[in-house]
């Protein structure tokens, strides 16, 4: 029996010894290994449920084995050790193949990690212990058993706690406590306030779609690739490979987006294949993050005045919760009413959309004879809201017939062309904050006019074709207004002229024999 | 149902009548309590619409919310050579003067002027191909303009059609069938939607001169005629020579004042002509009558191009100055879209190049090249092209084989209807793809095939109009323009 405690003894102590080097033979270097190891590492969730269950029936037995009667069950808390010391050896490796060859790294893993080898090196001493005391017999040598074995049930609480919080996230034990509880833990989280406008759009909205797919994996508690997200300073440095997490407006300078951008056959596209992808909307709103310069501190308001296309504008209005504002819905008396007056008034026509009046209205004016003024748009009242698009092409219009455009607050299309409009005539456009496409062409508008259009941001379309504005204002409007598309004219076609006709003369030789 | 008596009941009461007709030299149309067309079916015709203001169309409104407000068909009678323009087949250089394999042709039936032919020598275009553009789209050298534009259109290379001769393909396409005597799309476009310049036609037609093969088809009026729809609808041709219109002048020692009172004498005896027979065409003529009479001002406005630009007229090229030519009309057409002109069709003839395609189709290509592209661009500058559709193309395509014989001087192509480009652009289609796909011998559909009803579906789909609940009772059926084989919206060529 002696020879048997020394032998273990011995045993234990190489084992202990080899498990505690691993981690430093094989350092976690946070890159994934080959799929043979992943494979076999995924065993450790299985595997680590033995050596748990047999430690926790180590005290019953022992308490068991105390009376007379249970005389016979005295040697059974060291089958059991010995069993769980085999166990929680295999976990332990398999454990460590499926952290290596995932190429896991990180705070909590570490903790898992040791953890794990603490407890399995706490065992073997708590069995040798044991033995030790079967041998010798001494009540102190039982003592020490005892606080061995207590300390290594405290260490596989703690070690399995971390495994846990790996895979479930740290959150998972507290986050349905009642918050009292969670408060008096220390854990209580505030939940984030609303967003409106005036959040930043990193924490409002950037640092959610991270939270949702990437944290998991690269954050404090887990490091894959070296590269942490959940600080914005280790999101600028980016991980492994060198290049920047994300980089100050420059797309494909920014790691991250590059890597969510891959087809998904490849090896390197994140989130991993098996894992959600991003939706289009939150592609489309990291892409506008990006662009505008990622600054952990702008605010949705302040990045939306610098560019704000339809699909950000879309998703921005979902996250704000914001809802479209929906007019009174127009009868057809209605419409028909204000139709009929304008026409037999102005002959102007207002037509419909379509035959569902909520696609809205729009206003031709080619059969108009008179000059127009203020008073045509002051009879569209009854149906101010639903009026999307305004063509104007060629029409004389009165001085300060544009005053009352701004209370079309649905109006989209403007058609200007070819009209005597002017800069000031323009001002009274900047409150239409859904005008989308503006048509000037043709008309006498210069360069003085390049200010006020600058302030209509929701232009996507501006057609300056045959104005007084010259290259630097159409640059200068370029820069105001990013997300507008401004045509002027195009050169013309191409300078090769058409090939003639050719009239082969007797006995030429031929063009075109292969 | 419907029955006579009641149509004749919903129309008009002779009082409406006057007070519309009478205040129609003012512009002044009062809204009309009763029904716009006794012909419409009761499914098609949008409730609201009955109380609307006058001129909007048998529909009232679209059905759904339009990307396009109106159409300039450029048509190429005749049927341009797709393989010498649009379908690049690199392949047919090692086939060249090899007959054509019998697996590829495949019983394909072929016209009386090549079915007698020994062999079918594979003719390869003596024409460069070059791909052009963000999209790629090859284009040969024919159209060094076209190239410039790959990027603002859509190029349909998987257009079919079922017929092979000149007729009855393009009575198909236009009308829906190859049997003459239906109603027309533009003229179904002008029915269904209505006008939106009361002083033009709703539906006009400009006919082009060419300078290729000189011997061309002929177009008949009924290729945009209304057939069993009220006979206003139906297109309006401007002659390429002289007056744009015959007849619209008054007579010398004719003023406006006593062409005006004759007008109304006139409309008062038609009216009690009405009255006794109830004929609903007798409301055409007399709508007919009115127009004329609001053209004589109208038009002489339209076609004054002395206000264009030096830079507008360059854009178009030197044709733009002859009245007549594709040109010419290009530029009428864009004038068109300004003021509101629904449906415009140019046709521009001599495309069938039966033989002599290298004397013939650089000429013809050359009539239409930078015109085209100088509506597109002209469009473009404007703001116009959002909302007006333009299409592109013939009957339908030719053969890769040649007809007569394949000389290393020249070469023809026969009639080919299993495949045949056409281009779309503007007004929600999508720009710069190449659609649909042939085999190695441009002789077959592998991909996307989209027949010409599909084309006729879509067209109406950008007007907003659902192609199937566009109908009319006429001879115990619901006529539809699509008529009642399946036709398909091609949504893979559209925005959204």
């Amino acid at each position: 029996m002696k020879t048997l405690t020394i032998v273990l003894g011995i045993l234990g102590a190489l084992v202990a010894a080899a498990l505690v080097a691993m981690p430093f033979v094989f350092p976690l270097e946070g890159k994934p290994g080959p799929d043979w190891v992943v494979a076999a590492g995924r065993f450790h969730i299985l595997a680590l449920h033995f050596p748990i269950g047999l430690l926790l029936i180590v005290p019953v037995f022992e308490m068991l084995g105390l009376p007379k009667f249970g005389k016979a069950l005295r040697p059974v808390p060291s089958v059991l050790m010995g069993l769980a010391i085999c166990f929680a050896v295999g976990t332990c490796v398999l454990g460590y193949m499926l952290a290596w060859g995932d190429g896991d790294a990180g705070e909590l893993l570490d903790d898992h990690l040791w953890g794990g080898i603490i407890t399995t090196v706490v065992m073997i001493a708590a069995l040798v212990i044991r033995l030790a005391y079967t041998t010798t017999k001494r009540a102190g040598v039982y003592v020490l058993y005892l606080a061995t074995l207590g300390l290594s049930l405290a260490s596989l609480t703690w070690g399995s706690h971390h495994g846990a919080s790996l895979v479930h996230g740290e959150d998972y034990l507290y986050a349905k406590l009642p918050v009292s509880f969670q408060q008096t833990l220390g854990v209580y989280e505030a939940p984030l306030p609303p967003l409106s406008e005036a959040s930043p759009v990193f924490a409002g909205i950037i640092e959610p779609i991270f939270d949702q797919h990437c944290y998991s994996c690269h954050s404090e508690a887990k490091e894959k690739g070296r590269f942490r997200m959940d600080e914005f300073e280790l999101l600028l440095v980016g991980g492994k490979s060198g290049i920047p997490g994300i980089a100050h407006g420059d797309l494909s300078g920014s790691e991250v987006f590059n890597r969510i951008s891959l087809p998904l056959n490849d090896d390197k596209v994140m989130p991993p294949i098996e894992k959600a992808r991003l939706s289009a909307q939150e592609t489309a709103l990291l892409r506008w993050w990006i662009q505008g310069g990622a600054s952990e501190t702008v605010t949705i308001k302040q990045l939306s005045e610098q560019s704000f296309p339809e699909e950000i504008e879309t998703a921005v209005m979902d996250l704000l919760g914001v809802e479209e504002e929906v007019p009174e819905p127009l009868s057809p008396e209605a419409f028909a009413a204000v139709a009929g007056q304008v026409k037999s008034h102005y002959s102007i026509d207002l037509f419909a959309y379509s035959q569902n009046l909520e696609d809205g209205l729009f206003l031709e004016t080619q059969n108009a004879s008179t000059p127009l003024s203020a008073e045509v748009f002051a009879e569209l009242k009854p149906v101010a809201t639903h009026l999307v698009s305004i063509n104007l092409w060629r029409r004389q219009l009165e001085p300060g017939a544009l005053q009352r455009i701004a209370s079309f607050p649905a109006l989209s299309t403007l058609q200007l062309g070819q009209t005597n409009i002017t800069r000031e005539d323009l001002q009274h456009l900047v409150g239409l904050n859904k005008l989308r496409s503006l048509n000037l062409h043709g008309t006498a508008i210069d360069d003085s006019a390049v200010e006020t259009l600058s302030q209509i941001k929701s232009l996507r379309r501006l057609f300056l074709f045959d104005t007084g504005i010259s290259a630097e204002g159409i640059e200068l409007l370029r820069d105001a207004l990013k997300d507008c598309e401004i045509l002027v004219p195009q050169p013309a076609g191409p300078e090769t002229p058409v090939a003639e006709g050719v009239s082969p003369a007797e006995g030429e030789s031929a063009e075109y024999v292969v | 149902m419907s029955y006579p008596v009641e149509e004749y009941l919903q129309l008009e009461t002779r009082r409406q009548f006057f007070t519309r007709m009478g205040k129609g030299l003012g512009g002044i149309a009062l809204a009309s309590m009763l029904g716009k067309n006794p012909l419409a079916s009761a499914g098609e015709v949008n409730p609201a619409s009955l109380i609307l203001p006058e001129g909007r169309g048998a529909l009232g409104s679209p059905h759904f919310a339009p990307k396009a407000k109106r159409v300039i068909y450029l048509f190429m009678s005749g049927a341009p050579s797709q393989h010498d323009m649009f379908d690049y087949k690199p392949y047919m250089k090692l086939w060249h003067d090899k007959d054509l394999p019998e697996e590829i042709r495949n019983g394909q039936r072929l016209t009386g002027m090549t079915s007698g032919q020994d062999r079918f020598p594979i003719a390869h275009s003596i024409y460069d191909f070059k791909q052009h553009g963000q999209s790629g789209a090859f284009v040969s050298e024919l159209l060094p303009y076209t190239s410039q534009m790959v990027d603002d259109i859509a190029i349909i290379k998987s257009m079919w059609t079922e017929a092979i001769n000149h007729d009855p393909a393009i009575t198909y396409i236009q009308t829906g069938r190859q049997i003459p005597g239906l109603p027309s799309l533009g003229a179904w476009v002008s029915y269904g939607l209505g006008a939106s310049n009361e002083n033009l036609p709703t539906f006009v037609v400009l006919n082009s001169s060419w300078t290729g093969r000189k011997s061309a088809q002929a177009l008949f009026s009924r290729l945009w005629g209304s057939g069993f729809l009220p006979s206003e609808h139906q297109g309006v041709a401007f002659q390429s020579m002289g007056d744009p219109v015959l007849y619209l002048s008054n007579p010398d020692g004719v003023g406006t004042h006593s062409r005006r009172i004759m007008l109304d004498g006139l409309e008062h005896l038609n009216q009690e002509t009405y009255e006794e027979i109830g004929d609903p065409e007798v409301h055409a003529r007399i709508a007919q009558y009115e127009m004329a009479f609001r053209m004589q001002a109208s038009v002489p406005e339209l076609t004054d191009m002395s206000g264009e630009s030096k830079k507008t007229l360059e854009l178009y090229g030197p044709d733009v100055e002859k009245p007549g030519t594709f040109a010419y009309n290009c530029l009428l057409a864009r004038r068109m879209a300004e003021r509101g002109v629904r449906f415009t069709q140019i046709f521009h003839r001599g495309w069938d190049q039966h033989g002599a395609i290298p004397q013939d189709l650089p000429n013809q290509c050359r009539d239409i090249d930078q015109a085209s592209y100088a509506l597109i661009t002209d469009l473009k500058q404007r703001g116009l092209l959002e909302d007006t559709l333009v299409v592109w193309g013939g009957e339908f395509g030719r053969t890769i084989y040649c007809q007569g014989p394949l000389t290393n001087k020249t070469y023809g192509r026969d009639h080919h209807p299993r495949c045949f480009t056409m281009w779309m652009a503007g007004a929600g289609v999508k720009p710069g793809i190449v659609y649909g796909e042939t085999d190695d011998f441009g002789y077959n559909i592998t991909e996307n095939p989209v027949h010409i009803r599909d084309l006729n579906a879509t067209i109406l789909h950008q007007l907003g109009i659902d192609h199937n609940r566009f109908s009319v009772k006429h001879q115990g059926l619901d006529q539809r323009l699509t008529g009642v084989e399946e036709a398909h919206v091609v949504k893979d060529l559209l925005t959204s």
